[in-house]
């Protein structure tokens, strides 16, 4: 007789009899937590979560209504195993075997259900990690724990639904099958659904389905939310663990889900109240707004983005400190609020979107920024973009839209420049606000202005000279303005469409000594931001090499694509 | 005989649909040691340990099983707290290892504390020799180890009745015999259930064996009884003989002839296939009865 068999006759084993879920939990959790496509899901929510972030200095009240959507990988891969796991007894035909053992069979599903604690805790886990990496990377403005507390609860509710699917359905197409149906469902509730508060329905909702507002334009009901995700939760835990022929437990699962749909349906409602605040908050922006003067600057921000005047600061300041000369300051640099696709009334959006670039109480034109902000390789987007239009204001450009139209005497100085046979039109869309910008092609002030904003950073000038400076000029950062013609357009809020010409000279100074260059404006400052100065004849004063690019388009061609000559 | 140590069936019945009579009517009774259940297929053996095993409730008749009525809740509780039970087809968790099956069986046999349990795990994998497989997927393994994850599991924490389904199924030579060992020295103190085509292990195991057929039990006694059945009813002869049930040749050239011997046949000793292929043959049925 074997030494293994001689060992069968140990003395039974004496244990206490305990409930297995515990412990059955633990094993089921720790499967999914352990699966290679679990961590694989963990690795694309670390890279949506990089990608999330790469472009742009985090907000928080941008980002920890985003983040979720890192956690969807994950909670996709819960559901999948969730339902695999409910299905396996049936799948794998242990029924007999099951039904032997002193543990009900439903232990198996309940310790499932409790398991799924192991993939919420490792999503919870995942949260923690991205927020102490985003605040470790100067994110502005703090995180809404019930915003946060989203994904996790995502996941958990997958798995619920994938335990339930696998009970209903134990199929081997399934698994996917489900968790293919719960994505749709996802995605066509949050963006599909045109009535609005019919997104708040969906396990996740986004922040906006139209345009990217400013958080602080935007309704969210957090807390409200949160409850309706655990209510889901709990419904759909309740359905996973009811016996399939008890009515008494159907019933009960029936009355839950028409309580939860009145909370959400009174959660959406609840979602209007507080527009009046949002619309004092556009309306008296200045209070709402702190200013800081720094030299010839004054910067405003609403509360909690006050770092974004150190970031703005830079291409700012790189601009004015070139310049030999300012005009009479300041240079108003004010924060708005984006409010396409808030909560705002429609009129209220309008109104806004209006007032963009004017100084409530002055009434000057000012630059606009918003609440974003380039990070990394996008960096040099958004300080060339404020550096041009630092520039714009220095060279006598006008900086914002607000500086062409409505105002009359900027309308005569504009009409002055346009031919008198397409005066009419000009006028027309002067008149109409149809303007979409200015052209400085053929003005010679824009080669200064141009080599002064390239010049005012490192990543400005990077920039410029990658994109703007070596064919093909790139779509999205210089779109073409007349595909035929020698102008582009600097698509990133500045309201001046540049010329080609322009800018290969521009890129001709930049080559230049920085010091050569500057003695070179304060010899011919006053003549070289005249707007009359042609490009031909500040080339000549700075004795630059002939950078002809083509005929420049008329005036009338123009107009027809929405530009009016600079005044 | 103790009823605290014993199994006893008595007139047990259950159908399947209206037409399908599974068992009708049967009763036996078994202690210690191992128990062999033969039949042909479709006589109601799987049926009998399915409810022995508490999968299955009868329609009428009783069981106790070590002094439990298995048809009350409490007793149904009792019996599945002492009982080990490998099915006739157990089904297995494939992407699960050998190792986490059992463990995952154990836990649902209550064994929580991962300590102990981890420990049996080990012992019973040893038992049927599966220590060097413990962490095979049980998708890779081949099908008699498998049977043999399926005896481990029915050994978790040392049942007192073990209730198992054709165990011997796709074993090699070498590991039924492991089989019998172990079996036939677990049976010194429980009462094991032993279903099986294999007529060759009832007569190595069992102490007693039961031939079930139609639902109802044609035999009752020990191997030898049964091989008795077929005492001066089996003889060798050069041709096959027409009044022979059945017949085959053997690896020496003789015909061996089952069923009513002719004057002066040459008799050979009958074995417990002898005696069985008699009552469940043909006419066997209504000759035993």
């Amino acid at each position: 007789m074997s030494q293994a068999i001689r060992r069968a006759q140990i003395p039974r084993l004496e244990r206490a009899r305990a409930s297995p879920s515990g412990e059955l939990a633990r094993v089921e959790g720790r499967r999914v937590v352990t699966n290679p496509f679990f961590l694989a899901s963990l690795l694309a929510g670390l890279a949506i979560a990089f990608l999330l972030t790469r472009s742009e200095l985090p907000v928080w009240g941008r980002l920890d209504v985003l983040l979720p959507v890192a956690l969807f990988p994950c909670a996709a891969v819960t559901l999948f195993l969730a339902n695999l796991a409910s299905s396996r007894t049936q799948r794998d035909e242990v029924e007999d075997l099951y039904a032997s053992l002193p543990a009900p069979h439903s232990s198996v599903r309940r310790s499932i259900l409790l398991g799924l604690l192991a993939p919420t805790g490792a999503a919870a886990m995942f949260v923690v990690v991205i927020v102490a990496f985003v605040f470790a990377g100067g994110a502005l403005g703090t995180p809404r724990v019930a915003e946060l507390a989203v994904g996790p609860l995502v996941v958990l509710l997958c798995g619920a639904i994938g335990i339930v699917s696998g009970k209903w359905f134990p199929h081997e197409i399934s698994a996917a099958l489900s968790t293919a149906v719960v994505a749709l469902a996802q995605v066509s509730i949050a963006f599909a659904l045109t009535v609005s508060w019919a997104r708040w329905l969906g396990p996740w909702v986004p922040a906006s389905t139209a345009g990217d507002p400013a958080p602080e334009l935007l309704i969210r009901p957090s807390a409200a939310h949160l409850l309706y995700l655990l209510s889901l939760i709990g419904l759909v835990g309740v359905l996973a663990l009811v016996p399939r022929t008890n009515a008494r437990g159907t019933a009960a699962t029936a009355v839950l889900a028409v309580i939860l749909v009145v909370t959400a349906l009174l959660q959406a409602s609840r979602a209007t109240e507080g527009r009046t605040e949002l619309v004092a908050l556009v309306r008296d922006a200045d209070v709402f707004r702190q200013c800081e003067d720094r030299e010839a600057a004054r910067y405003c921000v609403f509360d909690g983005y006050e770092p974004l005047i150190d970031h703005w600061d830079v291409p700012v300041r790189g601009v004015l400190s070139t310049a030999p000369a300012l005009p009479d300051g300041p240079l108003r640099v004010t924060q708005t609020l984006d409010a396409a696709g808030s909560d705002l009334p429609v009129r209220e959006q309008s109104r806004l979107a209006n007032r963009r670039g004017v100084d409530s109480i002055t009434g000057l034109p000012t630059l606009v920024t918003d609440t974003h902000w380039g990070a990394g390789e996008a960096l040099g987007m958004s300080e060339l973009g404020l550096a041009l239009g630092t520039a714009s204001w220095v060279t006598g450009l006008p900086p914002t839209a607000s500086a062409l139209s409505p105002a009359p005497d900027v309308n005569a100085s504009v009409l002055e420049l346009v031919p008198a046979s397409a005066r009419d039109a000009a006028r027309k869309l002067l008149t109409s606000g149809g303007a979409e910008g200015c052209s400085s092609v053929g003005q010679g002030r824009s080669i200064v202005a141009l080599w002064l904003a390239a010049g005012a950073t490192d990543a400005t000038e990077d920039l410029f000279r990658e994109d703007v400076g070596s064919p093909p000029i790139q779509e999205g950062v210089f779109q073409e303005f007349d595909q035929a013609g020698p102008s582009i357009y600097l698509a990133t809020g500045n309201v001046v469409a540049w010329g080609k010409s322009e800018t290969r000279y521009a890129i001709q100074l930049l080559d230049r000594p920085r010091g050569e260059v500057v003695a070179l404006l304060q010899d011919s400052w006053a003549e070289l931001i005249d707007a009359s100065t042609t490009t031909a004849e500040a080339a000549e004063l700075m004795a630059l090499e002939p950078a002809v690019d083509g005929d420049a388009p008329s005036v009338e061609r123009s107009l027809r694509a929405g530009f009016v000559p600079c005044p | 005989m103790s009823t605290t140590n014993t199994v006893e069936l008595e007139n047990l019945s259950k159908r399947f649909g209206r037409k399908t009579i599974a068992l009708d009517g049967l009763s036996l009774s078994a202690g210690p040691g191992v128990t062999g259940i033969l039949g042909p297929n479709g006589a109601g053996k799987t049926t009998l340990l399915r409810i022995l095993a508490t999968v299955l409730p009868p329609d009428s008749g009783r069981v106790r099983v070590l002094g439990h009525d298995i048809t009350e809740g409490t007793g149904r509780e009792a019996v599945r707290r002492t009982l080990g039970f490998m099915p006739q087809n157990p089904g297995f968790h494939q992407s699960f290892t050998a190792f986490e099956f059992v463990d995952y069986v154990a836990i649902l046999k209550e064994i929580t504390s991962r300590r102990e349990r981890h420990e049996e795990v080990d012992r019973v994998l040893e038992l049927v020799g599966l220590s060097g497989e413990a962490s095979k997927k049980i998708r890779n393994l081949s099908g008699g180890m498998r049977r043999r994850v399926a005896l481990a599991q029915a050994l978790l924490g040392d049942p007192r009745v073990i209730v198992l389904d054709e165990p011997t199924v796709a074993l090699d030579p070498e590991q039924r015999l492991r089989s019998r060992e172990l079996l036939s020295r677990l049976g010194d103190d429980r009462v094991i259930f032993l279903s099986t085509h294999q007529t060759e292990d009832v007569a190595a195991l069992c102490q007693r064996v039961f031939v079930v057929d139609r639902g109802t039990c044609l035999f009752s006694g020990t191997p030898s009884d049964l091989a008795d059945v077929g005492r001066g009813k089996v003889w060798l002869a050069a041709e096959p003989d027409p009044r022979a049930r059945t017949w085959w040749r053997t690896g020496e050239g003789m015909i061996r002839n089952i069923g009513d011997a002719p004057s002066g046949a040459q008799n050979v000793a009958p074995t417990v296939e002898d005696g069985y292929l008699l009552l469940v043959g043909q006419d066997g049925r209504s000759e035993a009865a």
